[in-house]
């Protein structure tokens, strides 16, 4: 299995998306490299993800994730020696890819899935042609898939993502690139068949605490 | 305008660049940065000014020139930057100059830590500049309330002529909520006191914060108290939450009144009758209103990220009629629902 990059614009939903893809490949490891904002990283869940068999590689000393450390962990290189499960959660931006150019020599041939969401304002449908060209010609790699996760946290319903859905298909067909997932929260009336690719269903939010729902009673 | 999906810090911005703001002078600082970073980008393209100081002390000067020629003008900062920029800020309170100072608090003191924190209460609240000075605090719950405070304290700065800082903790800049920001630029004011030229006028404005005769600085600082007391008449913002029943009050701001609001609901599954007060306003503080809130409750319980800041303000609000207990978490630990259900049940009689 190829190791898979994730990458998008800030806030799009990286980090969650690969925390729940790699919760349901476990065992695999998830490289948490993102040196860019020390808040909501995987880390956070080191513990509790190894208890699901997800080995969390990362840029941290020990058990210290609040450490803003801008620094990779060299213990990637033997993961993708062993060829274990990997996917890589990088920073937002094209600047949380630049990074990853230390490790070109083993990371080259992987996945990279750009994760978009319709309701991010940098990550509107019609900057993900512009945002590919300024992600590969900073990166050296090729976006090879897109990652549908349009959402607006507990105001999301179903014909919002149907709706962003149909856009991106025309736009993922414009572009010549598949949409590898779609993220989709079980409570949600949604069902496989209304796809053309695969669906992530997932029950919760690894990253986000409970309390952060709405703001009133 | 539909809703969209931001980082409370990007949010911020975007609601001080809808509101007209014309001049942001900054620092870079763990929990704010995406602040800074969108203002750089997007404030230029709305015909404002971006300058990144070379320092806090720089950036807060900036703004002090800036207001001082009538510009709507914000700077932004966290715990130990917003510490640098307290003499500035005395400067700014002493010339009565509109100002809007954003404080996105993490763990302290001295470096701390970069996660979020109220800790900086009584930084923001008493301030470490030098004089008999006041700076209106407000305090969102989250991103969407962010924005509007962020815009009412344009509208603030500019009523009372005096700084004004929104203070966020840390998860507030960070978190992503769905957002809907009002796009109309606030009216221009009449500045006729600010330096941007004689233009005809007898005699030049100046702007400053120093007067060497006493009896005048006496009178000034009169009239800065007399102005100090009109925001509590007419500026004081708080929340209530299922206060009336209650036999248990609970005080918080901020982030952690959402988890606190949380408790409440498990309290209240429980048969145990909790209510919010939730300050809007920290300066001035709701005092009036929380004593009003507080009679008859078996006790009051504050919560807070730090050791207890804002505690003192309650007790002083309450005068010592009720009991007043205290919960807090620090250093960039935030506490969860289960903690205060606890904390409330330890102190109810025959528990």
């Amino acid at each position: 299995m190829k190791p898979i990059i994730i990458t998008g614009a800030y806030g799009v939903g990286k980090s969650e998306f690969a925390t729940q893809w790699a919760l349901q490949h476990a065992p695999c490891v998830l490289a948490d490299f993102d040196i860019i904002n020390p808040y909501f990283r995987p880390r956070e869940e080191t513990d509790w993800l190894a208890t699901q068999g997800v080995t969390i590689v990362g840029s941290m000393i020990k058990h210290h994730v609040n450490q803003d450390l801008p620094a990779f962990s060299g213990d990637i290189r033997g993961v993708i020696a062993k060829g274990l499960p990997l996917i890589i959660d990088c920073a937002g931006s094209e600047n949380g890819l630049k990074p990853l150019a230390t490790f070109m020599d083993v990371l080259e041939g992987s996945e990279v899935w750009l994760v978009v969401n319709a309701n991010r304002p940098e990550s509107f449908f019609d900057q993900i042609e512009p945002m590919i060209d300024l992600f590969e010609s900073r990166s050296a790699l090729t976006i090879t898939g897109l990652v549908h996760n349009t959402h607006l946290l507990d105001l999301t319903d179903p014909p919002m993502i149907l709706n962003a859905q149909a856009t991106l298909e025309k736009e993922a067909q414009r572009l010549g690139l598949p949409i590898v997932m779609t993220m989709v929260d079980a409570r949600l009336d949604l069902h496989p068949e209304q796809f053309a690719n695969p669906i992530l269903v997932f029950d919760r939010l690894i990253l986000r605490s409970d309390w952060m729902k709405g703001t009133t009673l | 305008m539909a809703k969209i999906l931001m980082k409370g810090n990007e949010a911020i911005a975007q609601a001080a660049v809808s509101a007209g703001c014309e001049a942001f002078f900054g620092y870079p600082i763990t929990p704010q940065n995406e602040l800074i970073e969108y203002m750089a980008k997007y404030l230029a393209k709305n015909n404002g000014v971006f300058v990144q100081a070379e320092s806090e002390l720089a950036a807060i000067n900036m703004v002090y020139g800036a207001a001082g020629a009538g510009a709507r003008v914000m700077t932004s900062s966290s715990s130990p930057g917003i510490a640098l920029k307290q003499e500035g800020i005395s400067y700014c309170a002493g010339a009565e100059l509109p100002v809007v100072i954003v404080s996105v608090s993490r763990g302290g003191p001295g470096l701390g830590g970069i996660l979020p924190s109220q800790a900086d209460y009584n930084q923001a609240t008493r301030g470490g500049g030098n004089g008999d000075y006041k700076v209106m605090v407000l305090a969102p719950n989250g991103v969407q309330e962010a924005t509007e405070l962020v815009r009412k304290a344009f509208e603030l700065a500019e009523k009372y002529r005096n700084p004004v800082m929104v203070m966020a903790d840390g998860i507030i800049g960070q978190m992503m909520e769905p957002v809907e920001i009002n796009p109309e630029p606030l009216p221009p004011v009449d500045r006729p006191w600010a330096a941007e030229g004689q233009r005809g006028r007898a005699q030049r404005n100046v702007v400053n914060s120093m007067n060497l005769d006493a009896y005048k600085l006496e009178q000034h600082n009169r009239d800065l108290q007399a102005k100090y007391e009109r925001m509590e008449r007419e500026d004081v913002m708080y929340e209530t939450v299922q206060t009336d029943d209650a036999d248990v009050l609970l005080v918080a701001y901020g982030t952690p009144s959402r988890i606190v609001k949380s408790a409440i609901a498990t309290l209240r599954e429980q048969g145990i009758k909790a209510g919010l007060f939730r300050p809007k306003t920290l300066l001035p503080f709701p005092s009036k209103q929380l004593k009003a809130a507080a009679q008859g409750k078996q006790f009051v319980l504050v919560a807070e990220l730090s050791l207890g800041q804002m505690l003192v303000d309650v007790k002083l609000a309450i005068e010592g009629t009720v009991p007043v207990h205290f919960y807090g978490r620090t250093g960039g630990v935030i506490f969860e629902p289960s903690e205060i259900v606890d904390a409330v049940k330890s102190h109810r009689k025959g528990d």
